[in-house]
């Protein structure tokens, strides 16, 4: 996994992204960025060659589940891996990121280690697809 | 106040009772008087008139019961001071909504998880200093302890620096991960400012939809179209997407998964 890889972090809550941050930086990738929203983070994601994208649902303006079509909707950011790490705790809406394409979820509260194994799980499994 | 509103509010339902019972009386005796003479068409129309003035009675009760959770709602905005320190109390008393008291809630929790932070990551970079400069030592250190002595002073010295340099290392690696616990820690700010906000947009519902209550129910021709309006509405909300639903609460409803390992399962039941 290339730790150096540039990852994009989308929470409304200043706190989580913040959290979100220093979990990745405790387990080496440094090259974040931040967006508040959906409506922030697509540009963002459109003009940056961002290699991850950890985002909410719940967000006023575009949702995580609305970025996450948009993200597999673009020709260019298709393939992008999208980790969602949310308090949405429902079967449904669990089953409805998964059609949407997600590539992994995390439910909040969570701790450090789930977040890093599925991080892990995500890239792994990226790398033997090839 | 509060009591002679109340008074009146009595003095107006039994009045109110008093007119519904009087008009129920003569009507029912006409319609018994219509129903003798066999004059069907003026006992229907007799007991449309019986239904209209039972439903227009139900509806001034309503609109009357509306307006007074509305002012319940509206003196509870004024009444609520808080009792603390007078540093907080003056902030709090220029805070007259609920909803910005809610907001205000937030703001303090997230100032509070901010500092907390704050603190963990200006402590972070001093416990990995601490590691690096045990680190850097134990390998001069290791050459330096091949220095055999005679003197046993010497070689208990060796084994208490020994001791020293293990136990910094666990200390520093305990603390490093107690730091990041804390940071973790802070994620409720996020859970309960979720909860907070979907208690304003709930308060706020209810208050605009007291107030439509109170002026439809002043006009007993606009609350007989309630109803199919209401069905409308009702039909349009079940058919909206999957929407967002924040934080689920640890009674919450059977369809919610119990945590991680049920995501996990989940998941892995549709092919992930």
């Amino acid at each position: 996994m290339n730790k150096n890889m540039k990852i994009l972090v989308v929470d409304d809550f200043s706190t989580m992204r913040r959290i979100i941050k220093n979990l990745l930086r405790d387990l080496g990738f440094t090259n974040t960025a931040e967006a508040d929203d959906g409506n922030t983070a697509l540009p963002m994601l459109q003009s940056g060659d961002f290699d991850f994208l950890v985002t909410d649902w719940n967000m006023p303006g575009m949702t995580g589940i609305d970025l996450l079509k948009a993200v597999r909707a673009d020709d260019r950011l298709k393939s992008l891996p999208v980790l969602m790490v949310t308090a949405e705790a429902k079967r449904d809406q669990i089953i409805a990121a998964a059609q949407a394409g997600v590539n992994g979820y995390v439910v909040k509260p969570f701790t450090a280690a789930a977040l890093q194994e599925k991080i892990e799980k995500i890239f792994e499994r990226i790398e033997a697809n090839g | 106040m509060a009591d002679n509103k109340d008074i009146d509010d009595k003095a107006t339902e039994l009045a109110n009772e008093e007119a519904l019972t009087g008009v129920l009386k003569e009507r029912t005796k006409l319609l018994l008087e219509k129903l003798d003479e066999g004059d069907i068409n003026a006992a229907n129309s007799l007991i449309q008139d019986i239904n209209s003035v039972r439903d227009e009675t139900l509806y001034l009760e309503v609109g009357r019961l509306t307006r007074g959770l509305h002012n319940a709602i509206r003196d509870f905005h004024l009444d609520i001071g808080l009792d603390g320190k007078s540093k907080v109390k003056n902030e709090i008393e220029e805070i007259s909504e609920s909803t910005s008291r809610l907001n205000y809630v937030i703001e303090l929790t997230e100032d509070a998880a901010n500092t907390t932070m704050d603190m963990v990551e200006a402590s972070l970079p001093v416990v990995d200093a601490l590691t690096a400069n045990v680190n850097e030592l134990k390998a001069d250190w290791e050459m330096f302890r091949q220095l055999k002595s005679e003197d046993p002073d010497v070689e208990l010295m060796y084994k208490r620096v020994d001791k020293m340099m293990s136990g910094t290392m666990t200390d520093a690696s305990t603390l490093h991960n107690s730091l990041n616990e804390i940071l973790m820690a802070q994620g409720y700010q996020d859970l309960s400012g979720q909860v907070i906000k979907r208690v304003i947009a709930l308060v706020s519902d209810v208050e605009n939809s007291l107030v439509r209550l109170v002026k439809l129910a002043s006009n007993v021709e606009a609350v007989a179209g309630l109803s199919a309006q209401a069905e409308a509405e009702a039909a349009e909300a079940a058919e909206a997407n999957i929407d967002a639903e924040g934080p689920q609460m640890k009674d919450s409803k059977n369809d919610v998964v119990s945590g991680q390992d049920d995501v996990d399962a989940l998941l892995s039941s549709l092919g992930f």
